[in-house]
């Protein structure tokens, strides 16, 4: 009944997919960014290697005939390198309206944040991967940490992004 | 407003001006023959310059409006009284034309409610002011018929002037679509009838010439060629009229993004076909009917994808009509008379081949006038007609496009070209004995180098013959200069018809899949065991026919070691001999696919520094396959070699 209800509100709300966030798991940490960034979840498929890129780019997939960037998050956030099994995943998130997959260890699922749950990430020590994350989240007695999806992309190369003829 | 309406508009706005330019120099044709204007070039300029005024009121673009009434006003005049048109007239319009097209581009940059901004197109407007109360001065003395004249169309027009632009003004707009659109649809019913019973579709018979005459009253070309017998239209107006009505094509205007990703898909199905129809499941069965059915297929396939790429093909003529202009200003800078003839301008090629054409024909053209032609009395001289001609033409040749441009000038200068040359170091003296005429030729597209003694304001500002070929190359396609002392020289272009389909030749690299484009393969070899030498680590070389090619393994560009470093002959593999401006590789793969038509899609630029790649594309298997740019590949390799 309870859970019904809260559907419904979920519905009425304007903004559905305010305060959700979808949770992943790297080694044995929590992460979450916003819902709404989120297009699919999938099986990841072949990866085509693109010549003389940074380590954490893999290379390109298929997706029913869209070329896509995918990231292997691990190496972005300096992890040590995990060969990929049939159960890891890939995430497709749209940044400015251009698509990217993402290699996580494992999904796991999707919460909601209120506003109020959520601390601004305390500025201890300057981290390389500290750029990427921009808070914490509150969930029952768990912590997620909460990236902030932009700046996985460094600054120069999300300008790059845009500037893609035909993109 | 919308500023995305006004964009739109804007975009249809350069069309009309395109139309524009095209009359006024029809319009300067017959004046410079000291001939009367045709009336019919006046009702189509002045038809131009209404819609443009109309629409840009609508939109609010007073500038323009402004601009397009004075000329309208000097355009009406001459209607009115054809025999006072001269050359300063048609300087007043041209230059009406110039303002317009910056106004529009001002527009386009930066959203200003397109009102005037400079000081010269205010002046324009009190010149062309000028120009009318002058003529209508000069003007009185002549028999005063005209007021009988203006036919009733024309005056509606006039009452608005720039007041208010609101309904009758967009008519404008909608005059053209009607006379297009009509005789299309109902050559259809046409068709229906004759192929079919007539009584049956008699019905559609009475309500065609009903709506035409409906119609007819928009059609403002026969309204005033009816209306206009002080002036009866030639035969040859006539069929000059009919022609351009035929060929007038009825368009519509898709966003390219649509079309792109249109390509894409049927690019996939292209792909997808010889996966389904020639399934691996389907080899051991007999299956008769499934067979036609899939030749069938094939065949629909086939169109669809010629099709879908015909889409893309416009004719080239948009290009080569800004040429004329172009000629006629720069003949006039350097004060040589020219003629440019233009053919073959219908030969279709891709839109963004197009864009790209501009520059390197601008270019080629001004380079013609400028240095290949010369003056009147050096024409005379030589014993030739004072007018220099050029000859834009454009065929197509297989799979290719060849531009050409033919001047009937002075010619290429051997000596001064070798002279240049060794002075710049190219060569030495003993070389530039044994040279070629074509390897003379082609170091003018060497940077840098520039035969004019001096820099004038039309050519050598940077830009030369180099980036001429830069630009062509990036289109993959090739120019060539050919010339005989004293008879001109000929510049040709060879572009491909469209770029989103190559013909490639697909290969493994172990995991990976390449593709190869079929241009760049001059032949593929089955090695068993061949010796292949070291140079030094990762450079390696191997005998091909009678010559020592250098062969590399693509791993290189992964960054890894080449595999060549272990094996000092290549066992079971196969190697793929590529050429490039005449430079031969040799590439190892371990297996190859067989050729394809591959649907090219640009890689993400967070890969950054890709080198020798040029796209991807998706392959039947569904993997991503990796477009190799075979002719950078070549020229990176030679360039590490010679240092």
């Amino acid at each position: 009944m309870n859970n019904t209800s809260k559907s419904w509100e979920i519905i009425e709300d304007e903004d559905t997919m305010r305060d959700l966030y979808l949770c992943f798991s790297l080694e044995n940490r929590f992460y979450a960014f916003e819902v709404r960034y989120l297009t699919e979840i999938m099986a990841l498929p072949a990866i085509t290697t693109i010549p003389g890129t940074a380590p954490f780019l893999k290379g390109v997939i298929n997706i029913r005939g869209k070329i896509i960037p995918v990231m292997d998050v691990r190496l972005r956030f300096d992890m040590e390198f995990q060969p990929y099994h049939e159960r890891t995943c890939v995430l497709l998130v749209e940044l400015d309206g251009h698509p990217l997959g993402l290699i996580v260890d494992k999904v796991n699922d999707v919460v909601k944040i209120p506003a109020e749950n959520v601390d601004l990430a305390p500025k201890i020590g300057e981290s390389k991967s500290s750029r990427f994350i921009y808070g914490t989240g509150r969930v029952g007695d768990t912590v997620k940490i909460l990236i902030n999806l932009q700046r996985l992309l460094t600054q120069e190369e999300s300008y790059m992004i845009q500037d893609i003829p035909g993109n | 407003m919308e500023r995305e309406d006004v964009l739109e508009y804007l975009v249809e706005a350069k069309e009309s001006l395109e139309n524009i330019e095209s009359g006024l120099l029809n319009f300067e044709k017959t004046t410079l023959d000291g001939s009367l204007v045709d009336r019919e070039i006046l009702d189509t300029l002045f038809r131009h310059f209404h819609t443009i005024k109309g629409s840009s009121g609508f939109f609010g673009l007073s500038g323009i409006v402004k601009i397009a009434h004075a000329a309208e006003n000097l355009l009406d005049y001459l209607r009115n009284r054809p025999s006072s048109q001269d050359e300063e007239t048609l300087e007043i319009l041209l230059t009406a034309l110039d303002l317009l097209n910056e106004l529009v581009i001002h527009e386009e940059d930066t959203p200003s409610g397109g009102d005037l901004y400079t000081e010269e197109q205010y002046q324009f407007l009190q010149r062309s002011n000028d120009k009318l109360l002058e003529l209508k001065n000069s003007g009185l003395d002549l028999s005063p018929n005209f007021e009988t004249e203006p036919t009733k169309e024309e005056f509606g027009l006039f009452q608005n002037d720039d007041v208010n632009q609101s309904p009758k003004e967009e008519f404008g707009i909608f005059t053209n679509e009607v006379t297009q659109k009509l005789p299309e649809e109902f050559s259809l019913f046409q068709n229906d009838t004759n192929d079919s019973n007539n009584e049956e579709f008699g019905l559609f018979e009475p309500k065609k010439s009903e709506s035409n005459a409906e119609y007819g009253l928009f059609i403002t070309n026969q309204i005033n060629v009816e209306s206009q017998p002080t002036i009866p239209p030639t035969n040859n107006s006539k069929s000059k009229l009919e022609e351009k009505k035929s060929n007038q094509k009825k368009d519509i205007r898709i966003d390219t993004d649509k079309l792109d990703s249109l390509l894409d898909i049927v690019g996939e199905i292209v792909i997808n076909e010889p996966m389904v129809t020639e399934h691996p499941d389907l080899k051991k069965l007999k299956l008769e009917n499934f067979q036609k059915s899939a030749l069938q297929l094939k065949k629909l396939i086939r169109s669809l994808q010629e099709i879908t790429l015909s889409l893309r093909m416009v004719p080239i003529s948009g290009v080569f009509s800004r040429m004329e202009r172009l000629v006629r200003d720069t003949a006039k800078k350097t004060g040589k008379q020219v003629e440019l003839i233009i053919s073959g301008e219908d030969t279709e090629i891709d839109k963004s081949i197009i864009e790209e054409m501009y520059d390197p024909l601008v270019h080629i053209i001004r380079n013609a006038i400028d240095h290949g032609l010369e003056t009147p009395e050096e024409r005379k001289e030589a014993g030739k007609q004072t007018k220099g001609k050029i000859h834009l033409t454009a065929v197509q040749s297989g799979k290719e496009v060849w531009i050409e441009v033919k001047d009937d000038g002075k010619g290429l200068q051997r000596d001064k070209i070798i002279r240049k040359a060794i002075s710049l170091g190219l060569i030495n003296h003993l070389e530039a004995e044994n040279l070629k005429d074509e390897e003379v030729w082609d170091f003018l597209f060497h940077p840098g180098f520039s035969t004019a003694k001096e820099v004038t304001d039309l050519s050598g500002r940077g830009v030369g013959l180099d980036v001429v070929r830069k630009n062509v190359s990036t289109l993959k396609g090739f120019v060539d200069v050919s010339s005989n002392f004293g008879q001109g020289t000929v510049f040709l272009i060879r572009v491909p018809l469209t770029l989103a389909i190559i013909e490639g030749l697909v290969v493994r690299k172990s995991e990976t899949y390449f593709i190869l484009p079929s241009i760049d393969v001059k032949e593929t070899l089955y090695i068993k065991e061949e010796p292949i030498h070291e140079l030094y680590r990762n450079n390696h070389s191997i005998l091909y026919r009678e010559n020592q090619i250098s062969i590399v393994d693509i791993d290189l560009l992964f960054g890894k070691e080449s595999e060549l470093n272990d094996h000092h002959s290549i066992q079971e593999k196969y190697m793929i001999v590529a050429e490039s401006h005449e430079n031969q590789m040799g590439i190892v793969f371990d297996e190859i696919l067989g050729n394809q038509s591959i649907v090219i899609k640009p890689i993400s630029p967070l890969f950054k520094n890709i080198n020798g790649l040029a796209g991807c594309t998706i392959l039947g298997n569904g993997h991503a396959g990796l477009i190799l740019d075979v002719r950078k590949l070549i020229n990176q390799h030679m360039a590490i070699q010679s240092t």
